[in-house]
């Protein structure tokens, strides 16, 4: 049977298949927005962020009245798809030819992760289905901003019946894994020394500079071309397949004398996960400390933060607490009043970051 | 007690009786699960049996038919370990020379009720247990494997609820194979597995068409709901049958959507199509690949095909390099094509043929014809192929050709990193003049400027921008359709369905239209004008057409990856644990650089159970070769308890890149109804056989130690159930029934100082005789069948095999050459040992000295030329002349293990070459010399 329906009609017939619950913000939801693109993972990937971005528009053409808005969140969403653990960011692996090794995102295998709380964090996309889970255990699932996790029953002991039904259990040590705790000015050093260890670059086309000398919050609005910048910065370059490079650059009247790529060789953590961390330690050191906004509510501590953070930095955060809705700002992170302070020195000694004033 | 138990029997007897005549209409077997007992009566009916056999003299045959329900019932229970342990334990008084009475019952009952007789290879290997263990049609170890199992083909199934329990069950056992051997052997009965899962599934039972008594079924599913997962899975593969019930698509050739017959989908095969894109790589240049689907849908196909895709390397054309096996069956694949492919040939291509394949290649496996490919540009700098060649203002696209480019003014040439072909890149404006568009059509496009149809909501699989989608069953799709001209009303069908006429919105305002979910078929949808609004100036074509390829979805498999970033294979594909146990399966995984992922081997149990889990190592992606033969090496060198191993059913490689995920490769084992376990207790370590062979050929023991390799010792039957110790350092066990071996190497740690690491067989002397001949290479033989055990088994039995090779050269040639080929040994083949051993070819001398000289160029030649050539060197220097060569050589194959000649054949071989030392010889150097050179420089020796 065929039916004419209405755009709301449409959106919830997709909501349905997805598996969430209908809101307000429609098709802008998290919710729909990182199942939406589990759902494309499962027949797209391996593929670079822009072939998302490109096929969940197109798909939503007709839907959506700010197509530039549409995009900055579907950009978001993958960032937290890759963060949780749902997408995977592959480097220098050769899916296309043995010559052509380069940066992925491919779907991660279903996975959960047991939380110490008695929860499981459920990870992973199955090509054809949301998640391999019977009915009776799927809906139990629920889902926070794309992050999906099941609550144990009385006397459960949830991450047995998740073994017992197939799913691969991660170790909460494997997947929380952070590098060394290591000062601002170590930090940004050991990246000098790489970077001045390098021979010549030549020329980088399409070459996009963080400049943390900008005044701004805004994450977005740090990135500008290399002008007649000169120093170290990291930057970011368009990739011959998959996602951008990352790259911690010499630069001198913005012209690139030596480039080194991110993430090191033998580095677990994205090339984006590094860089953040670098330019937190370059601004720590420039006196300019990114900021965080700590508020609280009846619920607990609210960490609010402007710029994105490395994944392993937001696992422990969604782990330790709950990932919950921003309010003017890129990402908000509630945990229990008496976790606030560890939280607090972890955010400073790990990404340099201080608490804005009140 | 005895009057209730001749009730019983009577009772069951009518029971039978009654079911059996039902049955016998639909040509259906009986089992003895469908005894119609229920939990009381049942264990009232194991007191009356232990008190039967209380009372001398009481003939169990009078209760012949309680014997079979009892028997039945540890079948029910048997989890894959020891059946007549249980049995045995329950029924304590049970004398075990009365087991094969047991299975005169059971061929009774066959006879006379109609009783399923037992197929298949377990069935034949374990001759009586088989009986109980199939009459108990799901004992309660194989629920949760079978509910899992059709948890996984639930989509499969639904196409194929409407076929006869045999094509059923040969599907499932085909599909489902691997999870234990329990398992593995359950599925052998392939009838039975059918009617089983119709009756769970269909509710197929005695009621309907007569397979299964309901009661037997209810008690089935009673228990394997008690399991959780297990209900869950039964749950929902019932569910998914439910609705496509209701749908009307259970069974093939019955799916109807859309209303009417007219919108019955084409039949749909799996997606073999290869799919083109191009990526920009340069400012302004553009890389083609091409995706290969998944090809798991073509292993859904048959078994057969399964195997085929499992087991063969593939090579993409235009692409450098041959694919593992298996390759299609770990998701899509792209590569990178280095040369446009033709598109008179399939893309893809395999190393060995097979028909059905060939077939499926042949009509769907190119690339879309030429000689113009037109690709969409899209803002992710990926240009996909439009298929239906269809162009729309406003687009830039990229037009590819092999040989001249159609001329386009507004085009711009553009480089495609691919030999073999060109490219053009064009920028079509909004609005198109009568110019553009005779250019267009000159190159074969169609310009599309009245009505647009997209996917809306849910993304379509391989949308290519214009025509073509791919969905789900379990999916709705929603498409928009806006036109950019006045309209008043489209007219939407699919296929050759009813049409609906849908008012059309302003230009440029875009109409939903929502479709049922469609069962698997190809649909076209087709959305037409139906009325133009006056002043309309469209454009032909007038009508938008969509092709919907709809497809059951393929459930994720727990084990596998679902993502080509990770692949770990196996060579061979699927390796035996014994295979694997002994360094001769090969592992290699690709992934990403810098990752690691840590290897281990995990021993199960017969019904799927772990025993142990043992890490081989850690690697560092992409592991390679090298890597993956030293730490076998090391692990092969650690010193474990072989308990796990010998008891072991079957295992798995567990390749395990954490979050990239875990990848497990089956090794499965041929579980032997005579078998050797190693037991350890607080203060020794017993040897112990268990015998569920139960044939009629006497069980025979014998020990042969390293140091005497020839000489049997026969050992108490009885004690070796019971379970001993062997003696330091151990040696071969063989446990021989008819002409059934099972062989156990035992190498015993404990030793005296670096020396009793070390054996040194040694031989009696007996006069040389064919008789010995052959009795020394059934010895190599039975040495290299066995089974290992123990820190340095492989070691001493490969000194054992290696001097009883030298032992039958000594018995063939006399003691003149094993003194030779001693020498050759002792002294690591110097130049003067082989000077010895060409002192025995006396008066051929030369030929041996030929043989010598070019006995490494030799070994690295073709099998048939190395025959050919030694024939034509025995015939140059007259060699038993007017004989045949052909033995001498073929022996050293024989005693490597590379062929298994017959008795009779080996006797006859024995019988030639005992006549010709001389040739026999000769094959032995070059062997020998052969290897030994082939890996160091050569020597002066080898001059003639």
């Amino acid at each position: 049977m065929i039916e004419v329906v209405d755009p709301d009609a449409v959106v919830a017939t997709a909501s349905a298949y997805l598996g969430t619950e209908r809101e307000d913000s429609g098709v802008l939801a998290p919710s729909y927005l990182a199942a939406a693109l589990r759902r494309l993972a499962g027949f797209l990937c391996p593929c670079s962020p822009r072939t998302f971005v490109r096929n969940m528009i197109e798909s939503h053409r007709g839907l959506i009245t700010d197509e530039l808005a549409f995009e900055e969140l579907i950009e978001r969403s993958i960032e937290a798809l890759v963060a949780i653990g749902d997408l995977l960011e592959l480097s220098d692996v050769a899916l296309v030819g043995e010559q052509v090794r380069s940066t992925w995102l491919v779907a991660a295998p279903p996975a959960f992760v047991a939380r110490p709380s008695g929860n499981a964090f459920i990870l992973g996309i199955s090509a054809d289905e949301q998640t391999p889970l019977p009915t009776e255990m799927r809906t139990r699932v629920v889902s926070r901003l794309g992050i999906r996790y099941i609550e144990p029953l009385p006397d459960e002991d949830l991450a047995a019946t998740l073994r017992e039904l197939g799913i691969r259990e991660l170790s909460n040590a494997a997947w929380l894994k952070c590098p060394k705790t290591m000062s601002a000015a170590d930090l940004v050093a050991s990246y000098d020394a790489k970077v001045l260890g390098r021979s010549p670059s030549g020329e980088v086309p399409d070459l996009l500079v963080l400049d943390g000398s900008r005044k701004t919050r805004s994450y977005k609005r740090r990135w500008c071309k290399p002008g007649s910048l000169s120093g170290n910065f990291i930057v970011r370059r368009p990739q011959t397949f998959g996602s951008d490079l990352w790259g911690y650059a010499n630069l001198r009247d913005g012209v690139p004398l030596k480039l080194l790529d991110l993430p090191l060789p033998g580095d677990r953590w994205r090339g984006c996960d590094a860089a953040w961390r670098v330019q937190m330690a370059i601004d720590a050191l420039a006196l300019n400390c990114q900021e965080y906004r700590l508020r609280s509510d009846t619920l607990g501590a609210i960490f609010e933060l402007f710029s994105p953070i490395p994944k392993w930095a937001r696992r422990r955060l969604a782990v330790v607490g709950n990932e919950i809705d921003p309010n003017g700002c890129l990402m908000s992170f509630r945990v229990a009043p008496g976790e606030a302070a560890t939280e607090e020195k972890f955010l400073r000694e790990m990404l340099y970051l201080t608490r804005a004033a009140e | 007690m005895t009057a209730e138990l001749n009730a019983l029997q009577t009772r069951l007897e009518s029971h039978f009786l009654a079911l059996a005549s039902t049955r016998q209409q639909h040509l259906l077997p009986v089992f003895a699960f469908e005894h119609g007992l229920d939990a009381n009566e049942l264990s009232r009916l194991f007191d009356m049996l232990r008190f039967t056999l209380k009372m001398s003299g009481e003939r169990l045959s009078k209760h012949w038919l309680v014997w079979i329900v009892y028997a039945t019932e540890q079948g029910y229970d048997y989890d894959g370990d020891e059946y007549w342990h249980t049995f045995e334990r329950r029924m304590p008084l049970w004398d075990r020379n009365w087991r094969p009475i047991l299975r005169s019952w059971f061929v009774k009952f066959h006879r006379t009720f109609g009783g399923l007789r037992p197929v298949g290879r377990w069935a034949n290997f374990f001759s009586i247990i088989a009986w109980p263990v199939t009459h108990a049609l799901l004992p309660k170890d194989l629920q949760g494997q079978l509910a899992n199992a059709l948890y996984g083909l639930r989509y499969q199934l639904v196409s194929r609820l409407d076929q006869s329990a045999l094509e059923v069950g040969r599907y499932v056992a085909h599909m489902a194979r691997g999870r234990s051997s329990r398992f593995d052997n359950f599925l052998e009965q392939e009838e039975l597995v059918g009617r089983i899962i119709l009756g769970l599934l269909d509710q197929r039972t005695e009621e309907t068409d007569g397979a299964i008594l309901p009661q037997a079924l209810v008690r089935i599913v009673a228990d394997l709901e008690k399991a959780r997962n297990a209900r869950q899975w039964l749950h929902d593969t019932r569910k998914a049958i439910e609705i496509a019930k209701m749908r009307g698509t259970v069974g093939t050739g019955r799916a109807s959507v859309g209303g009417g017959s007219a919108a019955i989908p084409h039949t749909r095969l799996p997606k073999v199509r290869p799919a083109l894109s191009l990526r920009r790589t340069g400012p302004d240049a553009w890389t083609p690949i091409v995706e290969l689907p998944d090809l798991r849908a073509v292993a859904d196909l048959s078994p057969e095909l399964g195997e085929f895709l499992k087991r063969t390397r593939c090579s993409i054309a235009g692409s450098t390099g041959v694919r593992p096996p298996g390759w299609l069956l770990n998701g899509s694949q792209m590569r990178v094509l280095g040369t446009w492919p033709r598109a008179d040939v399939p893309v893809l291509s395999f190393t060995v043929a097979n028909a059905a394949m060939d077939h499926l290649l042949s009509s769907e496996g190119q690339i879309s014809s030429g000689p113009y490919w037109l690709f969409r540009i899209g803002s992710d700098e990926r240009a996909v192929e439009v298929l239906g060649r269809l162009v729309r203002p406003g687009q830039a696209y990229i037009i590819v050709a092999r040989d001249h480019l159609p001329p386009f003014a507004k085009g711009s040439p553009t480089q495609i990193l691919c030999q073999g072909a060109q490219a053009i890149r064009i920028d079509l404006p909004a609005a198109l003049t009568a110019a553009h568009i005779d250019e267009l059509r000159n190159a074969g496009l169609s310009v599309a400027q009245t009505i647009r149809i997209w996917p809306v909501g849910l993304a379509a699989r391989g949308w290519d921008g214009e025509g073509a989608t791919e969905w789900l069953e379990t999916e709705t799709p929603c498409f928009a359709i806006q036109q950019d001209h006045p309209v008043a009303e489209y007219e939407v069908r699919l296929g050759t369905g009813p049409a609906l006429k849908v008012t059309a919105q302003a230009p440029g305002v875009p109409t939903f239209i929502r479709l049922q979910p469609l069962s698997a078929g190809n649909y076209v949808l087709s959305i037409g004008v139906a009325k133009a609004l006056s002043g309309g100036t469209a454009l032909a074509p007038m009508e938008g057409v969509i092709s919907l390829a709809v497809r059951p979805p393929t459930p994720w498999v727990s084990g596998s990856i679902g993502h080509s970033g990770f692949i770990a294979m196996s060579e061979p594909p699927e390796p035996t644990l014994d295979e694997f146990w002994e360094g001769l399966a090969q592992l290699s995984v690709l992934g990403p650089a810098g990752r690691q992922v840590t290897v281990s081997v995990e021993l199960l149990d017969g019904s799927g159970g772990r025993l142990a889990i043992e890490q081989v190592g850690q690697f560092n992606l992409p592991m390679q070769e090298g890597a993956w033969r030293t730490a076998f090496t090391g692990f092969d060198r650690r010193e474990r308890d072989p308990w796990n191993y010998l008891g072991a059913s079957s295992g798995r490689i567990i390749v395990d890149g954490e979050d990239l995920g875990v990848v497990r490769i089956p090794l499965q084992r041929d579980v032997s109804p005579v078998r050797w376990v190693w037991r350890k207790t607080n203060d020794t370590t017993l040897l112990r056989l268990i015998d569920d062979h139960d044939g009629e050929a006497p069980m025979r023991i014998s020990f042969h130690s390293f140091e005497k390799p020839l000489e049997e010792a026969r050992l108490d039957v009885e004690m070796t159930e019971r379970g001993s110790e062997p003696v330091a350092p151990g040696g071969l066990f063989i446990a021989r029934s008819g002409d059934q071996n099972t062989n156990l190497v035992v190498s015993m740690s404990k030793v005296d100082g670096f020396q009793g690491l070390l054996i040194e067989p040694s031989f009696t002397s007996v006069p040389r005789s064919k008789e010995q001949a052959l009795a020394v290479v059934r010895a190599v033989f039975s040495w290299s069948d066995a089974r290992l055990a123990g820190g340095l088994a492989k070691e001493r039995r490969a000194r054992v095999v290696a001097r009883l090779h030298e032992h039958l050269y000594e018995v063939l040639c006399g003691p003149k050459w094993a003194n030779a080929e001693r020498a050759l040994r002792v002294s690591a083949f110097s130049d003067h040992s082989v000077e010895v051993a060409l002192q025995y070819f006396e008066k051929k001398r030369p030929f041996a000295l030929v043989l010598v000289r070019d006995a490494v160029k030799y070994s690295q030649f073709d099998e048939h030329v190395r025959q050919n050539e030694f024939a034509s060197l025995a015939h140059r220097y007259v060699v038993a002349p007017g004989t045949a060569w052909k033995p001498a050589l073929d022996l050293p194959a024989v005693l490597d293990g590379k062929v298994r000649p017959s008795e009779a054949e080996l006797a006859a071989m024995i019988d030639h070459l005992w006549d010709y030392p001389v040739l026999t010889a000769g094959g032995r150097i070059m062997q020998l010399l052969g290897q030994q050179r082939g890996t160091r420089p050569a020597t002066a020796g080898s001059s003639a």
